[in-house]
């Protein structure tokens, strides 16, 4: 078997490296940019604050394969000592969070804190998918009628937008027809829900953060339940909450920063070394 | 060390030119008026990118403070002569105390 390469994976960051660090994960064809502009500059002036973009997203490379949250989860952790030595607080959206979730799972030890906004649960449904790999084709040709999980945001912040941004839904597309060439739709419906065992061992304070109506609340509740430092807020909004009330869900993220304990980003606080070791 | 507006604009050339890296973008107008989202048609992910390199190349301006006070739409609205202004402006000015002194 040969070892494969790990991608250099686009990352932007901000503020100073030797303050604490800050680092999101965005959603399933999403990109670092939402929460570079959105909000790493407001968290900048006291975090070293990191976005990256996935593998088969924005600048990021797409590899052929690699694309089950195992492998983001390593990514993620390289991404990590890249930009710092010290354990970070990880702020995932959507299926970014299952990525952090699996990360914090992983790396126990590289984990300050965690931050889950709106991650619907696991396995994620085929025709989300496809309606996603598909859909933009559809919508840049005026057809808003492809629906599902990922591509309902996406289309709702472009209603009525489709000509001033064409050329970057042409981005869009063209990354989206490249992850079609790859392994990426096999290997993220292969991903099966988290144990609870799994969640039991999440040893990080952990923020839970849904928007009011885009449901997954059971799930939310599961994950309360299970982790063992973990609160829940529900917020008034859609899924697409992020964009249309970041005031509110950076509020809620400076809360977490602001109550989380300074042990918690000491490496000395935290839990033995990773079961799953990676290069840096 | 001052920079003109003009020489700020060019540097905000550069880094479009940088990270679009197309033929697109070196046919394509950039001066004062011309908005990143809209004039220049970049994604989210790209403009953060130019902007990370403005970072980088002036490191004394205080690029976090001024985007840190915006909205994600303000900031995409952004025509390139506002972002020329705020790094050519004097270290010492400060506008309608929406723009923090820039530390050295």
């Amino acid at each position: 078997m040969t070892a494969v390469a790990a991608p250099e994976l686009n990352a932007v960051s901000l503020g100073g490296a030797n303050r604490r660090t800050v680092l999101f994960v965005h959603g399933m064809a999403g990109t670092a940019g939402l929460w570079v502009l959105g909000y790493a500059f407001a968290l900048a002036k006291e975090y070293h604050v990191v976005a990256y973009d996935q593998r088969g997203h924005g600048l990021s490379p797409a590899p052929p394969g690699g694309y089950r949250l195992a492998d983001h989860a390593d990514d993620l952790e390289r991404v990590r000592r890249r930009h710092t030595d010290g354990p970070v607080v990880v702020v995932g959206y959507s299926y970014g969070g299952h990525i952090a979730t699996q990360w914090a799972m992983r790396y126990p030890q590289s984990a300050a804190g965690l931050v889950i906004l709106d991650t619907p649960p696991l396995p994620v449904a085929a025709n989300d998918i496809d309606a996603m790999l598909d859909g933009v084709s559809a919508v840049l040709g005026g057809d808003f009628s492809p629906s599902g999980g990922f591509i309902d945001p996406l289309k709702e912040s472009l209603r009525g937008d489709i000509q001033r941004r064409r050329r970057a839904l042409m981005n869009v597309k063209a990354r989206l027809d490249v992850l079609k060439q790859t392994r990426f739709r096999q290997e993220v419906l292969s991903d099966q829900p988290y144990s609870d065992a799994a969640f039991q061992g999440i040893a990080c304070k952990t923020a839970l953060v849904y928007s009011s109506r885009a449901g997954h609340h059971d799930y939310a509740r599961r994950q309360q339940a299970l982790v063992k430092d973990c609160s829940l807020a529900i917020l008034e909004g859609e899924h697409d909450f992020v964009i249309q009330r970041a005031d509110a869900v950076a509020a809620a993220l400076q809360a977490f920063l602001a109550e989380l304990p300074d042990a918690a980003w000491h490496p000395a606080a935290v839990p033995a070394p990773a079961l799953f070791p990676v290069a840096r | 060390m001052s920079i003109t507006t003009e020489q700020a604009i060019e540097a905000i050339r550069d880094a479009v030119h940088q990270v679009v890296g197309e033929e697109w973008a070196q046919e394509m107008v950039i001066d004062g008026d011309t908005t990143l989202s809209g004039g220049l048609e970049l994604d989210s992910i790209e403009i953060a990118k130019v902007i990370e390199i403005m970072l980088r190349r002036f490191p004394a301006v205080d690029f976090e403070s001024w985007f840190g006070q915006m909205t994600m739409e303000r900031i995409v609205g952004l025509t390139v002569g506002d972002i020329a202004g705020f790094i050519a402006a004097p270290i010492t000015a400060s506008f309608a105390g929406s723009r923090p002194e820039r530390a050295a």
